[in-house]
């Protein structure tokens, strides 16, 4: 009998159970860790918890209109429902969700107290980042000047933040660094005022998206398909934008996927540009935005087989 | 055991039940705990493995002889002809036959393999052991493991409430 208990899992060395552990996904281990004690008890451990399976924070973030929460809808059904992924963040309720990149939230902090004044990026007159490790807000205080950024006359790519101030543009740049308490470098741009308009403007994003689709796609081809259910091949180029079925919600190039909105069917899908496959992920809610949200580039999780 | 074509160094494995196994040095060497020891000189003729049965040693012995990368002179000619994809589905399908073992050879395999430190053989056996217990009932689970239940009654609702969307 003794021989019998000899052959337990029990008997591995816990850092060989909890390598083990650490192949299933999340959602397994979740289930498995109900069947034993030590093993949720594992992930009190911070050792053990760094190679545990952690929850895919990959997804596409949205607000709802109600200045909820900031959930993130998952691209992975095994991930279950990840609500709230903004809720402990202070104040969220005043936070309107602008954009995402590298693994970084853009906000804009409304403040009601002073009839609608809009303040800034992350905070409220400064530019401010939020630490989640220890809940609290960093102030970049180097930066002496007023940028008040409304609606979406930005633009957040590669860990930039371009913000236009009347004739100019400021531009941060290591905004992840603030984290580790080291304020970012910002520059100020000059521009002629034609070319400022060009990055104002809620039509930038979409320009930059038909133009990213372009390169990826080399045409309209595949998207062309998407421009109607029905009369296939009357959606032209001018037309696809304002007239069509499927709105581009987002692009994840790190995967190659393409978020589309079905406004028909209100359904919210992903589009592998390689394979060509077309996922439904969840039902829309209307025309909220939809951001990929990434935690940081240079660490992609593994590709979730529902979206390969 | 027969000897092996002149100018391979070979290697004695003892296994603590007294039992030796003589093997090429590239294969022993897929194991990193044995290369250390030979790039080390901490080996001489004869390395004894403790902890590790004849039974399962010869099983490790028998993973890393199929695994250990065909090279030299006869090796190179030998993967221009066969298509490395190929090689690779072959040694996939071996894999899924050597790994079809009771629950307990397995446990032991992935001692030794940790042991060892041969990650290939690791991976094998823990993704198999993953793919059994992750689709299984928490019964299955625990009766695969021969593990009790070690929840209070009140504390698995808990645990099982929080991580009811898991189970759907």
């Amino acid at each position: 009998m003794d021989l019998h208990k000899k052959l337990t899992a029990v008997n591995l060395t816990d850092d060989l159970v909890v390598d083990i552990l650490s192949r299933l996904t999340y959602k397994s281990f979740c289930r498995c860790k109900c069947a034993y004690k030590a093993w949720s008890a594992f992930s009190s451990d911070p050792d053990y918890r760094e190679k545990l399976p952690k929850k895919v924070t990959t997804g596409l973030l949205y607000q709802g209109h109600n200045k909820s929460a900031i959930p993130l809808v998952s691209l992975c059904p095994d991930d279950g429902e990840i609500d709230g992924i903004l809720a402990d963040v202070p104040h969220y309720e005043h936070l309107e969700f602008l954009d995402c990149c590298n693994g970084l939230v853009l906000f804009l902090h409304l403040q009601f107290s002073s009839e609608h004044v809009h303040g800034l990026i992350l905070g409220t007159s400064k530019l401010e980042i939020f630490r989640s490790e220890s809940s609290t807000w960093l102030e970049d205080d180097t930066l002496d000047r007023d940028i008040n950024i409304s609606g979406r006359t930005h633009l957040f790519v590669n860990g930039m933040l371009y913000v236009s101030v009347g004739y100019e543009v400021l531009m941060f740049e290591g905004l992840e660094a603030m984290s580790d308490g080291i304020p970012p470098y910002h520059q100020i741009i000059s521009l002629p005022p034609e070319a400022l308009a060009n990055l104002q403007g809620s039509y930038t994003m979409h320009c930059h998206m038909r133009m990213v689709a372009r390169l990826l796609f080399g045409h309209w081809m595949i998207l062309d398909e998407f421009v109607h259910y029905d009369d296939g091949g009357d959606g032209g180029e001018d037309k696809w934008f304002w007239n069509c079925d499927y709105r581009i919600v987002d692009l994840d190039l790190e995967r190659g996927l393409v978020f589309l909105h079905d406004q028909k069917a209100n359904k919210l899908l992903s589009y592998n540009i390689s394979g060509g496959k077309l996922n439904e992920i969840q039902d829309a809610f209307g025309w909220d935005r939809y951001y990929v949200y990434v935690p940081c580039y240079s660490e992609l999780p593994a590709q979730e087989p529902s979206v390969q | 055991m027969a000897t092996r074509e002149a100018g391979k160094k070979m290697i004695m494995l003892k296994s603590p039940d007294g039992m030796e196994f003589e093997v090429e040095e590239a294969v022993a060497m897929e194991s990193q705990t044995i290369r250390k020891m030979i790039e080390d000189d901490c080996a001489d003729t004869a390395i004894l493995i403790p902890n590790i049965n004849s039974k399962i040693l010869s099983r490790v012995i028998e993973y890393c002889n199929k695994h250990v990368p065909t090279t030299g002179a006869t090796g190179a000619a030998a993967s221009d002809t066969v298509a490395p994809a190929a090689l690779a589905e072959d040694l996939k399908i071996w894999d899924a036959e050597f790994i079809k073992v009771n629950r307990a050879t397995r446990f032991d395999l992935i001692q030794a393999a940790s042991y060892l430190n041969i990650k290939g053989l690791l991976d094998l056996t823990s993704q198999t052991t993953i793919d059994t217990i992750s689709d299984n009932s928490l019964e299955e689970i625990r009766s695969f493991l021969s593990t009790k239940n070690d929840y209070l009654p009140e504390e698995e609702q808990t645990i099982r409430r929080e991580n009811q969307w898991a189970f759907q």
